[in-house]
């Protein structure tokens, strides 16, 4: 209790739980290649389709004692039930986590979870695709809480989600609020996390089915996450705000498609003493069979 | 002798009509596709198309819209569920065009375009040119080669007929 209450009081052990969690919230449903890569789309996949991704995110913090690096490895395979209705299993494998050097780095599997994602409103013109979708998920415990550096939160955390666009054969916009609703962990528990963003992209070149496809897109993220508590007190060292210009690209060829971007801070405001992340990158190949 | 004959000539009569069927079959499908942004997802839309019966080639314009579908030789493209499977892949279907070959006939007051290896029947819409051909020809079948677009059927009491045509192009053959 003592190196909990240690921990507590310099913001490592928080600050450490919230960059994970936050990696593991920064994708709820980026399966879909127009889509945004750290906000989220109404796009679901065909019926009867897989959707398959393999996802690369690194982030560094500083500011507080030693930098954090976290790098984390995802895995999601998204089937459509039907042509408006796609259920997503992701797996994350978090590795490389380095903090200081009497904690040192971990890897392993993190906090597994499991996506519905319904397109309730459509409208299909020529050319254009209005969608609007609601997202509903849940996290499950699967990820070692025990040790230190932890790899999962210990909790059972739901995911709520509402997304709208309109994809044109040049133009994409894209708006999307997201809550995750976080229950109690081993001895935590993590703040709800609220997310809002909205994405604007552009296809330079209109190219024909089967050519190479880019499109270059702009996001703006915002995170504000509730402070934490722990034996029903309020950690000091918890929670914030944060808001990142994101620029991406999406490059496709048939079925599959290769997606980064970078999330810079335009402004955060982190609660007491915490580190401050000073980018976060994303790198994804995916593939529809 | 007498009985020979009659035999030899029912028999050129089957073949001729087994000749005039064998030719009868949707030769493509040009499908306007709404909703129609990225290739990425356009993916779906081939995967679906190309499972469809008689099916050989599927051909996707994005700046058109258009999905454009080829029968495999001597086969007809099955088209009942074509809207249906466009839906499935998360796009709308606004308008199905034919190219299509098969033996008009006459039942029940309708002119009807029998697709044999589909199974499939076709009510043509009322193309006075076509009826005035064909009533000329007084009531005899004829294979003709025609182009138009289907549509759900608008009469209902030909229950063995769903799809009706309206002939834009046609030529007896």
């Amino acid at each position: 209790m003592n190196a909990l209450k240690k921990f507590i009081r310099t913001g490592s052990l928080l600050s450490l739980f919230t960059t994970m969690l936050l990696l593991l919230s920064l994708s709820p449903t980026k399966l879909l290649a127009h889509e945004p890569i750290f906000g989220l789309g109404p796009n679901t996949i065909f019926k009867g389709g897989f959707g398959i991704e393999t996802k690369y995110e690194k982030e560094l913090l500083t500011g507080v004692d030693e930098p954090e690096r976290t790098t984390s490895f995802r895995a999601e395979i998204m089937y459509g039930v039907t042509g408006d209705l796609a259920v997503t299993l992701s797996v994350p494998t978090i590795f490389g986590y380095t903090k200081r050097d009497s904690e040192g780095s971990r890897s392993g599997i993190g906090d597994i979870s499991f996506r519905t994602k319904y397109r309730f409103w459509r409208d299909d013109k020529p050319g254009v695709q209005d969608a609007a979708a609601v997202i509903i998920g849940i996290k499950l415990p699967t990820g070692d809480y025990e040790n230190t550096p932890a790899l999962g939160s210990g909790s059972t955390d739901y995911l709520f989600a509402l997304a709208a666009a309109r994809a044109s054969r040049r133009w994409y916009y894209f708006g999307n609020v997201r809550y995750r609703l976080n229950t109690k962990g081993n001895t935590i528990q993590f703040g709800n996390l609220f997310l809002a963003d909205a994405a604007f992209g552009v296809r330079p070149w209109l190219t024909e089915y089967l050519k190479p496809d880019l499109v270059v897109m702009v996001e703006l993220n915002w995170e504000s996450r509730q402070r934490s508590k722990t034996e029903g007190q309020i950690m000091a060292n918890s929670g914030g705000d944060r808001l990142f210009l994101s620029p991406g690209i999406f490059l496709t060829l048939r079925n599959w498609a290769i997606k980064g971007g970078v999330q810079i801070p335009l402004w955060q405001k982190m609660n007491g003493s915490q580190r401050e992340t000073d980018y976060r990158y994303a790198l994804a190949i995916e593939v529809h069979v | 002798m007498r009985k020979v004959i009659f035999i030899l000539t029912g028999l050129f009569i089957l073949q001729a009509g087994l000749f005039s069927s064998a030719n009868a079959q949707i030769k493509q499908v040009r499908i306007k596709v709404n909703g129609l942004a990225c290739s990425f997802c356009a993916y779906g839309l081939e995967k679906k198309l190309k499972k469809v019966d008689g099916v050989g080639k599927v051909t996707i314009s994005l700046n058109d819209g258009l999905a454009t579908l080829n029968s495999k030789a001597d086969q007809s493209i099955e088209f009942a569920n074509l809207k249906a499977l466009v839906k499935a892949a998360g796009f709308s279907a606004t308008k199905i065009a034919v190219t299509v070959q098969g033996v008009v006939k006459k039942t029940d007051g309708f002119y009807v375009l029998a697709i044999t290896h589909s199974e499939e029947k076709l009510i043509i819409k009322n193309n006075e040119k076509l009826n005035s051909l064909l009533s000329l020809l007084n009531g005899a079948q004829k294979t003709i080669r025609a182009r138009g677009t289907l549509s759900q059927k608008e009469t209902s009491n030909l229950n063995s007929h769903p799809f009706a045509l309206s002939i834009t192009w046609f030529e007896i053959k």
